[in-house]
């Protein structure tokens, strides 16, 4: 892939968000932003992004609802998910999969760790 | 006599033999006859066909005649010598003799022929008339029949030579005849002998029976004489004894009873002649006593056969009417076989002396029956300390078990020794102390019954003085058992009833009150007094007044209630009772009314009441505990997400920072930033804690459970916490021995040593020593931080693992800390199955020490655990 690849960001938290937009920049990479679950959804399917990271605790739609409804779209059903939580139980983590999530990444996290999980999501 | 048998059974002989012969001539002559008759029928039958019917309407012409003498000519010859025609009217139309034709006989038998009887007869030839020489003859007659006429139209008559017929007869018959003569002769002979012994025996029988005929007159003549001596005996006998003031009698053992002779003093007696006695058979039988009449002819039976004299007494009938009693005395006199033969006896005149001890027996069964039928023992006795009996009646022995006449002039027992031992020196003075004044006496007392019981008796008597002066005690015995039980009885439950605490009362149908108890009393505030004769509806409240009698009504149907009801006191305070109701019957099963026994349950109910009012308000607050916990997990989850959100964005930004994506940080910059970011890990921790009680706490928490080198887990423990105690200039050592793998939760035992080992390093001051030891036994790994610090007072050791509970140093000293650390530490080895414990001398320093199974974890399945906090 010779374009930067493009990844989703999905956080109502106006701060996380542009944290996260900001480091995956920096590591070169295309990045759209998406203040909740709705217009998550919207831009993943006009853009088709290569990878989403979605906030689980968002209004309107939360993160769960909106892995769910990626997978239902032809165009978004295969492309990896990593969900963002400050759920820390493990009925969250098993919901987070069964909603259709590859990965998984508590909150707080150090912005190394989601570069590594992010570069592994997509397979580098 | 055998020449009379012989000559008699001869000619018997020769009788049957001519008889035989006589049978067999007279048997030749009939089947001559019969042969005879039988070819005049063929022969009749033969020529039917060629007779013409003018053959027998008269004398033949003479062409006619030589048709017939050729026609028969093959019949005439041999036996046949003469052939006869005859008309119906008895005239010879024809015979092979010319001279008889026109004959006329008109005889029955020709008739009777024509009638359809065949016949035959033995005769002369020429009986009838006719030439040649006159033999004797048969002759047969048979019925003509012409041209198939159903009539006959004359008669035939065949003549045969006799003796040529007979003779032929004879010589078949005569050979059986000798025979059978031979027979007899040979049977005669076979018998004889046995006939002559036959005979002989008879005779010998003869001879033996005119013997013994002989000897029978002989005795009949002695006897004729001996009945000649005894009738002269008998005479004077009689003579003798018609003179004795008694009545004598001869009987004959067959009929008992003065039947063959009797004396006539039976006249004075008995008011019958001797004559007018005898006259009836069985007089006697007629005038005993039927009360003795079986009795009296037992005893004949029995005396007659075994004994020489015997007397008996019975009753006689007078012929007035008079009822006599006799003495019989009877003597059975022996024929001179030996046998019994006749009965002679006496009769006397006993009634006078029967009549005295009869009234004397009566006199004395009438007492008896008298005193037996007291229901009580009668006694007459001394008055001394045994009580010697002098009289005492049986009913004593239903009440002691022992005989009357034991006490019978003390026999075997004394009176005395049946008295209850208590009760004898009572009795003493009970019946002294009224002699004096000569009253009846009435006392009680118990008595030792044989079998082991205790009956009570009241004893009423009087002394009396009898003829000979001496003073004795009579009086009367009486079992008072039953009633004076009973009473016993009754008096205990009265007892128990006034005792109780429940109020047991009684009414009859109509509700008026019969009993009333203490407990009835103290629960409603009525007396007996004023209760009883009253109607117990003064204690039902008027809501209740129809349940009330329903109820009663149900427990006189069914026999017994249970309820709970509300009743009025006195004072007017209503109380809540359980009554329960039964129906009182009487002994013919009648209801007569209800008891009832009441317990006060206000108490109860109120009790109950407040249970139910507790249980309510326990099941409101325990609603509002669950809603709260619901809020407090509710919060939890919202404070996790709050703080860590905002200290995501500090931690990411910082390491922005610090990375130089936003331009160059200077070194006291990056030193500020340090704090920022260590205080902002410190709110992590925190916050991680937190979460992780209320985990633990919601029974949620849960091991990921792997293979663990607690050594190694001991050694990065001791190299996080080793920069904080080289600040402080404390030695950190650590000590481990080749450890097992264990199964355990990598992460949860490196927060464990975490807790433990910066602990230590935190409560220890400057300068001073921390060890690390990790080691294992058989069973367990066992883990030791122990420190040189303050040490914890001995009243705060058990509060330790308390989550937010700070020792007082912690406290003054400021040291920071949240109080949560050796809680989570706690529940960390439990989890793991382990203990942890302190051991600390206020100022030495402190140890905590950790054991964990090996073996328990080792054999668990890998995964997820969820252990209760």
């Amino acid at each position: 892939m010779s374009e930067r690849p493009l990844v989703l960001v999905a956080d109502d938290d106006p701060d996380i968000l542009s944290l996260v937009t900001l480091r995956l920049g920096l590591d070169g990479y295309e990045v759209i932003g998406a203040p909740d679950g709705e217009r998550a959804v919207e831009e993943a399917l006009e853009r088709t992004p290569d990878l989403a990271i979605i906030d689980v605790t968002m209004p309107k739609l939360d993160g769960y609802e909106v892995a769910e409804r990626l997978r239902q779209h032809e165009p978004t059903s295969a492309i990896p998910i990593i969900l963002l939580t400050a759920r820390v139980q493990d009925s969250d983590v098993a919901r987070g999969i069964e909603a259709g999530a590859d990965d998984y990444v508590k909150k707080p996290f150090s912005t190394a760790d989601l570069r590594m999980r992010v570069q592994a999501a997509l397979g580098r | 006599m055998v020449l009379r048998f012989a000559i008699y059974s001869a000619i018997a002989l020769l009788l049957a033999g001519a008889g035989i012969l006589w049978f067999a001539q007279h048997a030749a002559v009939a089947r001559s006859e019969r042969e005879v008759l039988e070819r005049a029928q063929t022969t009749s039958m033969l020529l039917a066909d060629r007779f013409q019917r003018s053959d027998f309407e008269g004398p033949v012409n003479a062409s006619r005649r030589a048709e017939l003498d050729h026609m028969f000519s093959h019949v005439i010859g041999g036996e046949v010598v003469r052939v006869k025609l005859w008309s119906e009217d008895g005239t010879i139309t024809y015979s092979n003799d010319p001279t008889l034709i026109g004959d006329h006989d008109s005889s029955e038998d020709l008739a009777s022929v024509l009638a359809g009887d065949a016949k035959s007869e033995v005769g002369r030839l020429n009986d009838e008339g006719g030439a040649g020489e006159n033999y004797r003859a048969l002759s047969a007659y048979a019925p003509v029949r012409t041209d198939g006429a159903s009539e006959p139209v004359g008669v035939l008559e065949l003549y045969t030579k006799f003796d040529e017929v007979n003779a032929e007869a004879m010589a078949t018959l005569k050979p059986v005849a000798v025979a059978l003569v031979l027979a007899l002769l040979l049977l005669y002979a076979a018998l004889f002998p046995i006939l002559r012994q036959v005979t002989g025996a008879l005779e010998a029988r003869t001879r033996r029976l005119q013997q013994q005929s002989d000897e029978l007159e002989k005795t009949i003549a002695e006897r004729k004489q001996a009945l000649a001596s005894l009738r002269e005996a008998d005479a004077r006998y009689r003579a003798l004894v018609e003179e004795l003031p008694l009545v004598s009698y001869v009987s004959s053992l067959d009929n008992p009873g003065l039947s063959n002779y009797v004396s006539p003093q039976l006249e004075e007696l008995l008011g019958y002649t001797p004559e007018e006695w005898l006259a009836t058979p069985g007089h006697f039988w007629d005038a005993i006593h039927p009360d003795d009449a079986e009795r009296v002819r037992n005893e004949h039976r029995i005396g007659y056969a075994n004994a020489e004299t015997f007397s008996t007494q019975y009753r006689l009938r007078a012929k007035s009417g008079r009822v006599i009693w006799v003495e019989d005395q009877i003597r059975v006199i022996h024929g001179r076989d030996g046998q019994p033969a006749l009965a002679q006896g006496f009769l006397i005149d006993i009634t006078a002396r029967k009549n005295s001890d009869l009234a004397l027996m009566e006199s004395e069964a009438r007492f008896r029956g008298l005193v037996g039928n007291i229901p009580g023992a009668v006694f007459r006795c001394d008055i001394d300390s045994d009580w010697t009996m002098e009289f005492l009646s049986d009913a004593i022995e239903e009440l002691v078990g022992y005989p009357s006449s034991d006490f019978i002039d003390n026999r075997v027992r004394t009176f005395a020794s049946v008295v209850h031992p208590d009760d004898r020196r009572r009795l003493e003075v009970d019946v002294t102390s009224s002699l004096g004044g000569g009253r009846p006496y009435t006392t009680d007392y118990r008595v030792l019954h044989r079998d082991g019981s205790v009956r009570y008796v009241i004893e009423r008597g009087q002394a009396v003085t009898a003829a000979d002066g001496r003073v004795r005690l009579d009086g009367a015995i009486f079992d008072v058992t039953d009633r004076r039980l009973g009473e016993l009885e009754r008096l205990k439950l009265a007892a128990i009833v006034e005792s109780s605490d429940d109020a047991i009362t009684s009414a009859d149908l109509e509700g008026i009150v019969t009993s009333w108890n203490k407990g009835a009393e103290q629960m409603f505030g009525y007396t007996a007094e004023e209760m009883i004769g009253q109607s117990g509806s003064v204690l039902v409240p008027e809501e209740e007044a129809e349940d009330s009698s329903m109820r009663i009504a149900s427990v006189i149907e069914l026999g017994e209630g249970r309820f709970e009801v509300t009743r009025r006191r006195k004072d007017g305070t209503l109380i809540d009772i359980a009554v329960t109701m039964s129906a009182v019957r009487n002994s013919e099963g009648d209801a007569v009314g209800v008891a009832a026994i009441a317990q006060d349950i206000t108490d109860r109910r109120r009790l109950e009441q407040d249970r139910e009012e507790f249980t309510r308000e326990l099941e409101v607050r325990n609603e509002r505990l669950l809603e709260l916990d619901r809020l407090k997990d509710e919060f939890v989850a919202l404070v996790s997400h709050e703080l860590r959100t905002p200290l995501t964005s500090i931690r990411g930004y910082l390491e922005l920072v610090l990375d130089g994506e936003a331009g160059e940080v200077t070194g006291e910059q990056r030193q500020f930033l340090g704090v920022v970011e260590r205080n902002a890990n410190r709110l992590l921790d925190l916050v991680g804690d937190l979460l992780f009680l209320a985990q633990i706490e919601a029974g949620k928490l849960s091991l990921e459970v792997g293979a663990v080198d607690l050594a190694r887990v001991a050694a990065e423990s001791v190299e996080t916490a080793r920069p904080l105690a080289e600040e402080k200039e404390i030695t950190l050592a650590l000590a481990t021995s080749p450890l097992p793998l264990l199964a355990g939760d990598r992460a949860r035992l490196g927060q464990l040593l975490d807790n433990l080992v910066s602990n230590a390093v935190k409560f220890t001051p400057q300068g001073g020593r921390v060890d690390v030891r990790a080691s294992s036994s058989r069973e367990h790994a066992v883990l030791e931080v122990r420190d040189t610090g303050m040490g914890i007072p001995a009243d705060e050791q058990e509060h330790v693992f308390e989550r937010f509970f700070r020792t007082s140093r912690a406290t003054e000293q400021a040291i920071q800390g949240t109080g949560l650390g050796l809680a989570i530490s706690k529940a960390i080895v439990h989890a793991h199955g382990g203990r942890i414990t302190l051991a600390s001398d206020d100022g030495e320093g402190a140890t905590f020490r950790v054991t964990i199974p090996i073996r328990a974890l080792q054999a668990a399945e890998p995964g997820q655990e969820e252990i209760a906090s």
